[in-house]
């Protein structure tokens, strides 16, 4: 049988031949060229050049992405030129679907975004994800510090859990990844983000995707292609954004504190404070916050023969944050390899990602009330009348404090903080060095007809070193051992490091059948098996008593058993902390996905598969969830022949997904069906044995059910295109803490599921281009979504409300994150007393939790979007990305603060705002400041009232990019391919009514000193050769 | 054809080389159950240590606390303090709260989190079986559970009953068993309370081993704890009867008051004379300092000091207890001045650790006091008088002559006055104004200077609602059976 002839009675020849782009003219390789009706085929070369045999009278067909098909009969002549067309209706439609595959817009059947990276290439932003804020409806990016690198809260279509996961998947070429964590990875590598929003687009990913995938695909080579270079360098800086606060200055604080009779100003003359203000008046804002730069450099390059291709790049990146102290490097080399066989029946790639960034933090305790950890909090409220100099014309490291002088540090209501707090930066270190490698492998093979195998590999890990030294020889230092902050120790100070190694591995095999029967059904079926497994390990200590002379090193540790006698009792002052921790997850599923064609007008798609966790036990271990879905071209009827939609198609979706991430983290939760001991710190420093865990047998699967409406259009040759979406998203069976009794040990609450919340919304999404022609390219975009919120069902057992004494609660009929508060109703003209509304409209003064209602407001945004615009004309391009967010509320306690009046506050150690020269003083009064020395102060306005819960909406002038690329007439003369110069800048403008730092946060319900967003403006250079 | 089988076949090899349940049944290291949590007596043992590591009356800290604080807070011994920033101001003013972290929520579930840990050490005990050495070791740990559990009991029916006289009266809710997580329960009466309470201190009499090390350490429970405990609960139920008097006799014959150098080493934790029963506290554990102290005690850091008021009376009176508990780097300006910063130095640190101090929980004076008013309530006046004028000598007071009582009432207000100085941050101010005052007409009655440092109320009747503590609102959402006290 291994006879095999071919004969040939027609007249077979060579043609040869070129194919260009009829744009352009440049040759375009990679072209496939077909003979028609057969399987011989070739693709053109580096030059665009291919060689056939043919019969004369059959015909070539030529096909590449983004261009029509061309067909060319076989004539006499054995050359045949070829110019394709652009095909506009295609062109940039690709969406990338779920498991990195491609898909035409035109046939997908799933509300997917797909955001090419090229518009987001060269951001001034550490991390890939800060740069989608704005880009996608539906997709509410936040980031809440300006510290560089720090991970930002994502949520796609509104907050799908209470207590579970609420962020979407993220998949890096094929691969899950840690949703928090990007500052190793290097922007510039990403080709495409893709959001997968409804059921039909991400129920693939099952269980993890229940909040919907971004799935990011990565640069490659292209087979037959030349070798290219691509560098770019970038520089510039940043600094604090424009800030509301109208703070006291030096007199008027001092005059203040006169007035009300307490802190230095009420023990100085008039002259006495002239003199000290004329002295001194800092902003000590100007003294923490600062200039900082950034500056990156970025190599890559890619070549591709026949059978291979090839995508390295190399980047550096640094950037200062804005505030003293912070920082972040990053060093990211990248390898994506691909490769298939010359029948292009087997195929297969090879991604490895290797980045190594360094952090240093100053946000750790950003948020928090502790006067002397807190550095964003002195910035803010650091009394003018104290200088920031030393004798010498230097910043002060310590305002003149002694290491351990507790009177300097507590005198005077504790008003040395800022230096304190100076000193604490200036010699404590808290850094962060991350290793991460994401390798992932994927191969193909089209082993029979119509059959196709698939494997894929990836792994996501990461090593991180976290060092904490607080210095011996800081101001704070001597405080710092085990036997109650002892300034007599000998030694102070503490080093605490923690290592962690988190590697997560994935596995997935599929087996495709796709077929296309009577040339108008198209049938793709795909079976896949899944497994995935996480493993958490790590230690840390705490190490009390360093050697200031040996700092750094281990050798510094005093060691543990070091006897001091204090106040007569001899003490173990500098005993260790250690701990170790290991966790794994891991999951199995079987999974199908069906796609069925019917001649290019009607698709339909289901999903169905069954998920495997190890949280549940019993029953609820295996759920299975499913997906359907369905599209009609209606721009491929007939009856739209000579309509101006170039794509018209309506779809529609519905599916169920899983939910297993009970505590929402990715290691959390790992075994709450169990009832566990564990060894405590028992009476009398003994060891103890204590119940840690009371079982939930019952717990199992949230779930979420999707509905989702869509339209995506296109008209006048994509003049003007867009996707609108409906959505309904429920989830039921939600990871809530039910209430149990007390006598249960458990603090009253243990994790259930119960109770039901619905996200519902619209999203529009629009491109136009206004103008294009003359060399002039002018297009607009724009984006918007709705999304509302509402918790349906609470547990039966908390009565419709969840209050736990925050300034938020969970009520039903409300939203998710709502402020549960008293309304306020100013000051009583009398006696200068807040007053307080009833749910009835009485005033009171008395504030009680009885009174506290709810008010439609909420933590996160009803409405988010973004737009832009893009101006080109010949080499120059101007664009501006704008977003905003708007029915969003926050609690405003840095500004409460800077209006605390409450009683024994005046000598606080802290500056004010000026507002509070209106503070009641005499009788009738009408005022919105008490008196000073009224009940409350700004933690109990937050927690209990919505005096200072203020509206966070913003519109931010996100990005703004004018450049010039060379044109190719000087660039003949350069030994270069093209360059482009730019400038950027990073929000710039913001309009918003917020009276605090930054607007923008994530989902926080209070503003209490936090690391503000930074402006950034940047210059740069790209140069391809 | 076959060409295909074998590809197939390659392919499914390749998948199952991978097995699932390495990803679909994961047991994390570490996790203990209850069988492998208890295998001998010497893990039993531990698990009591934990029983009495849970109990925690004086814990807390900036604003925030237990019984010992709640007793401080609510009643007259403090004033807002130098470096206060409001901790306390809420409670202090009686804007009562019983949400989570607030002293009735604290109080409540630090009880019952005892009260379930001991009940799941008693029910590995009650399902095992030992014999010999075991036995009377095991029942000796066994003693100390039912003890624990019977002081927690009592504690909680203290703070949550309107009535301790009305047998009828809502209490606390006897548990013996650990509950599945959805049961609900109602609270028993003030007699059961009692009944179940005396029957844990019976059967706990019965199984102490009067030879273990333990038993002649005052840090753990033994005989002298279940005598205490039972005089303690005499008072409340008012039984005045003899066999009480003659259990005040015996422990007063085996712990006789300290002296002026014992008394003053008893609070730097150096002296046991008098100390029937204290909670250790050691490195490691929290300072009952925090909950008047940021950091240490000393000038500038103190958020609550000791009221006026009582200052006053120590300083009239001079001796031990003025040297004991008040901080000698204290500013007196002049009395009752606003300036006036007074240091509490009841818990100063010890030999255990910098601001570490046991928490005196059952000592000798409160024995004589409990015998003083046992006399009086027996009419027996002039003893009444005799045994705190003892106390009074002991404390090295020039006031150690013998009052003279007119009645009954006469003799239990100054009882409750020798009581409020001598047991004051000892858990005990609030719960005399409760019982004790309400009885003679004495509500909480501040001194005026120092309920303005807060600008709180300064009376509060004994007939008012917040008397009787709430039930915390975290019992209420999870126990939809429990009623709840008048008022709230």
């Amino acid at each position: 049988m291994a006879f095999v002839m071919q004969f040939s009675f027609a007249q077979e020849k060579t043609i040869t031949g070129t194919v260009t782009s009829a744009a352009d003219g440049l040759p375009l390789p990679g072209v496939n060229v077909i003979v028609k009706g057969t399987s011989r085929g070739v693709q053109t070369d580096f030059d665009g050049n291919f060689s056939i045999r043919a019969n004369e009278g059959e015909a070539l067909v030529f096909s590449f992405l983004g261009f029509k098909d061309f067909e060319a009969s076989v004539g006499s002549s054995s050359t045949i030129n070829v110019q394709m067309q652009e095909d506009v209706a295609t062109l940039d439609e690709v969406v990338v679907v779920a498991y990195g595959d491609a898909a035409s817009l035109r046939t997908s059947t799933a509300s997917i975004s797909t955001v090419d990276a090229e518009v987001l290439e060269d951001r001034a932003n550490a991390s890939a994800i800060q740069n989608l804020q704005g880009q996608v409806a539906g997709l509410n990016i936040s980031t809440g510090t300006g510290q560089p690198g720090a991970d930002s809260t994502i949520i796609l279509r509104g907050p799908g859990s209470i207590n579970g996961n609420v962020e979407p998947l993220f998949v890096v070429d094929g691969i899950p990844v840690d949703e928090d964590n990007f500052r190793s990875i290097n922007p510039n590598d990403i080709a495409t983000y893709s959001v997968l929003k409804d059921a039909a687009a991400a129920n693939i990913y099952g269980n993890r995707a229940a909040n919907g995938a971004i799935v990011i695909t990565t640069k490659r080579g292209k087979y037959n292609q030349a070798l290219k270079f691509r560098y770019s360098a970038s520089y510039g800086y940043n600094e604090l954004q424009d800030q509301p606060f109208e703070l006291m200055n030096s007199r008027e604080i001092l005059t203040w504190q006169n007035i009300n009779g307490a802190g230095l100003g009420s023990e100085l003359t008039p002259n006495e404070i002239n003199a000290i203000a004329n002295q001194v008046n800092t902003n000590w804002a100007d003294v923490f916050f600062r200039k900082g730069t950034t500056s990156s450099h970025d190599l890559s390059i890619s070549s591709g023969g026949e059978t291979s291709n090839n995508f390295t790049s190399l980047q550096y990146f640094e950037q200062d944050g804005i505030f003293i102290g912070s920082d972040f490097k990053r060093f990211s080399v990248r390898n994506n390899f691909s490769g298939r066989s010359a029948d292009d029946k087997f195929n297969y790639n090879l991604n490895l990602s290797l980045g190594f960034s360094k952090t240093n933090e100053v946000g750790d305790s950003s948020g928090s009330g502790s006067t002397f950890f807190n550095p964003f909090s002195a910035a803010l409220q650091g009394l003018p009348y104290l200088s920031p100099f030393d004798p010498d014309g230097s910043i002060t490291r310590d305002g003149g404090i002694a290491p351990g002088d507790i009177g300097a540090i507590l005198g005077r209501g504790a008003s040395n903080f800022p230096y304190v707090l100076l000193n604490s930066l200036s010699l404590n270190t808290d850094k962060e060095e991350e290793v991460k490698i994401l390798a992932s492998f994927n191969a193909n093979w089209n082993f029979a007809k119509n059959l196709t195998a698939g494997i894929q590999l990836g792994m996501d890990y990461s090593n991180e070193m976290r060092l904490e030294i607080l210095h011996p020889e800081s101001i704070l230092g001597p405080f710092q051992d085990r036997v109650g902050n002892n300034p007599a120790t000998l030694f102070g100070g503490i080093q605490e490091e923690t290592v962690t190694r988190d590697f997560r591995f994935n596995s997935v095999f599929s087996l495709n059948y796709n077929n296309v029967f009577a040339d108008k059904h198209k049938v793709d079926a795909t079976a896949f098996f899944e497994y995935l497994k996480g493993h958490l390990d790590g230690f840390d200590y705490d190490q009390f008593g360093l050697d200031p002379r040996l700092l750094g090193a281990g050798s510094a540790f005093v060691a543990g058993t070091t006897t001091e006698v204090i106040n007569g009792a001899t003490v173990n002052p500098y005993i260790d902390i250690l701990n170790q921790f290991t966790t794994t997850v891991g999951n199995v599923s079987i999974f199908g996905q069906f796609d069925y064609e019917y001649d290019g007008r009607y698709g339909f798609a289901a999903g169905i598969r069954r998920d495997n966790s190890f949280r549940f036990i019993d029953d609820n271990k295996w759920g299975t969830f499913w997906s359907v879905s369905g599209r009609w071209n209606i721009d491929a009827e007939s009856f739209m022949e000579d309509s101006a939609f170039d794509l018209l198609k309506l779809r529609a979706s519905y599916g169920v997904s899983g939910n297993d991430r009970i505590r929402g983290g990715y290691y959390g939760g790992t075994n709450e069906t169990r009832n566990l001991y564990t060894a405590g710190t028992g009476y009398n420093g003994t060891v103890s044995t204590v119940p840690s865990q009371v079982a939930n047998t019952s717990l199992s699967w949230e779930e979420t059910t999707q509905k989702n409406i869509g339209i995506d259009f296109s008209l006048w040759n994509r003049k003007f295109s867009g996707t609108l979406d409906v959505y309904e998203k429920t989830t039921d069976d939600l990871f809530q803490n039910n209430n149990i009794s007390l006598l249960n040990a458990t603090g009253g609450t243990i994790e259930a599921n119960l109770g039901t919340m619905v996200n519902s919304g619209v999203e529009l999404q629009l491109n136009y281009t206004i103008y294009d022609k003359n060399d002039w390219r002018i297009s607009v975009n724009a984006n918007g979504s709705y999304n509302k919120n509402e918790i349906e069902a609470l547990p039966p057992s908390t009565n419709g409300l969840v209050n736990l004494g925050g300034s938020t609660a969970l009520g039903e009929g409300e939203s998710l994150g709502s402020f549960f508060l008293v309304e306020y109703g100013g000051v009583n003209p009398a006696n200068g007393n807040p007053l307080f509304v009833r749910p009835d409209g009485t005033l009171t003064e008395t504030l009680i939790d009885a009174d506290r209602q709810f008010s439609d407001r909420s933590i996160y945004p009803v409405y988010q979007g973004g737009f832009g615009s893009d101006i080109r004309y010949k080499g120059f391009e101007f664009t501006t990305q704008w977003s905003f967010v708007a029915e969003v509320y926050r609690n405003n306690l840095d500004f409460a603060s800077l209006e605390n009046v409450s009683q024994g506050s005046v000598e606080n150690g802290r500056n004010r705002s000026v507002t509070l020269f209106n503070a009641w003083q005499n009788v009738g009064d009408i005022t919105e400041v008490p008196r000073v020395g009224s009940a409350f102060g700004g933690v109990a306005f937050i927690n209990q009232t919505d005096r200072y819960l203020e509206d966070a909406s913003f519109l931010r002038l996100r990005n703004i990019t004018f450049a010039y690329s060379l044109p190719s007439s000087v660039l003949e003369q350069l030994p270069i391919t093209g360059m482009r110069l730019y400038v950027q800048g990073e929000n710039l403008l913001t309009f918003t009514k917020y009276r605090g730092w930054d607007p923008e946060s994530n989902f926080r319900t209070t503003d209490r000193g936090q690391f503000p967003t930074p402006k950034i403006y940047t210059f740069g250079a790209t140069i391809n050769f | 054809m076959k060409k295909y089988i074998y590809k197939i076949t390659f392919l499914s090899a390749l998948v199952f080389t991978f097995s699932c349940e390495d990803a679909t049944d994961i047991v994390q290291e570490g996790e203990l159950t209850e069988d492998a949590a208890f295998r001998t007596v010497a893990d039993i043992q531990t698990g009591l240590l934990g029983v009495y590591a849970a109990y925690d009356p004086d814990a807390g800290g900036n604003g925030q606390g237990n019984s010992l604080y709640g007793n401080a807070i609510f009643s007259d011994n403090l004033k807002s303090g130098n470096a206060s920033n409001g901790q306390g101001a809420q409670d202090y003013n009686y804007l009562v709260s019983f949400t989570s972290g607030s002293i009735p929520d604290n109080i409540w579930n630090d009880r019952y989190t005892t009260i379930n840990f001991a009940n799941r050490i008693l029910d590995v005990i009650d399902s095992r079986t030992f014999t010999g050495d075991d036995l009377v070791e095991v029942n000796h740990i066994k003693a100390q559970l039912l003890a624990l559990r019977a002081v927690c009991h009592f504690e909680v029916m203290q703070y949550f009953t309107t009535d301790y006289s009305n047998p009828n009266a809502l209490g606390a809710i006897n548990i013996d068993f650990v509950p599945e997580i959805d049961d609900t329960f109602e609270r028993n009466t003030v007699a059961q309370n009692l009944a179940f309470i005396k029957a844990d201190l019976d059967a706990a009499s019965g199984l102490f081993d009067p030879f273990n090390a333990t038993t002649s350490n005052p840090i753990f429970i033994n005989q002298d704890f279940v005598k205490f405990l039972r005089l303690r609960i005499a008072l409340t139920e008012g039984d005045y009867s003899m066999t009480n008097m003659t259990l005040a006799n015996q422990l007063l014959a085996d712990y006789p008051l300290a002296d002026f150098g014992q008394y003053i080493g008893m609070f730097l934790d150096v002296d046991n004379t008098e100390v029937i029963f204290k909670l250790s506290r050691v490195a490691g554990d929290a300072s009952v300092v925090r909950l008047f102290y940021f950091n240490f005690v000393g000038p500038g850091d103190g958020f609550l000091e000791m009221s006026n008021e009582l200052y006053n009376i120590l300083d009239t009176e001079g001796g031990a207890r003025r040297a004991a508990y008040v901080n000698n780097q204290s500013t007196i300006i002049a009395p009752n001045d606003p300036a006036n910063e007074i240091l509490i130095n009841k818990y100063p640190g010890s030999a255990d650790g910098v601001q570490l101090n046991d928490f005196k929980m059952m000592r000798a004076s409160e024995v004589q006091l409990i015998k003083a008013e046992l006399q009086a309530r027996n009419n027996m006046l002039t003893d009444a008088a005799t045994t705190v004028a003892a106390l009074r000598t002991a404390r090295g007071s020039s006031t150690a002559t013998p009052a003279t009582y007119a009645n009954v009432n006469a003799a239990l207000t100054d009882i409750m006055l020798e009581r409020r100085k001598e047991l004051c941050y000892e858990a005990h101010r609030w719960l005399d104004i409760k019982r004790l005052g309400a009885e003679l007409g004495l509500g909480l009655s501040r001194q005026a200077e120092d309920c303005a440092s807060f600008e709180a109320i300064c009376d509060v009747a004994t007939s008012d609602f917040r008397f009787t503590m709430a039930i915390p609102q975290d019992e209420l959402n999870g126990n939809s059976a429990i009623s709840q006290n008048p008022g709230y």
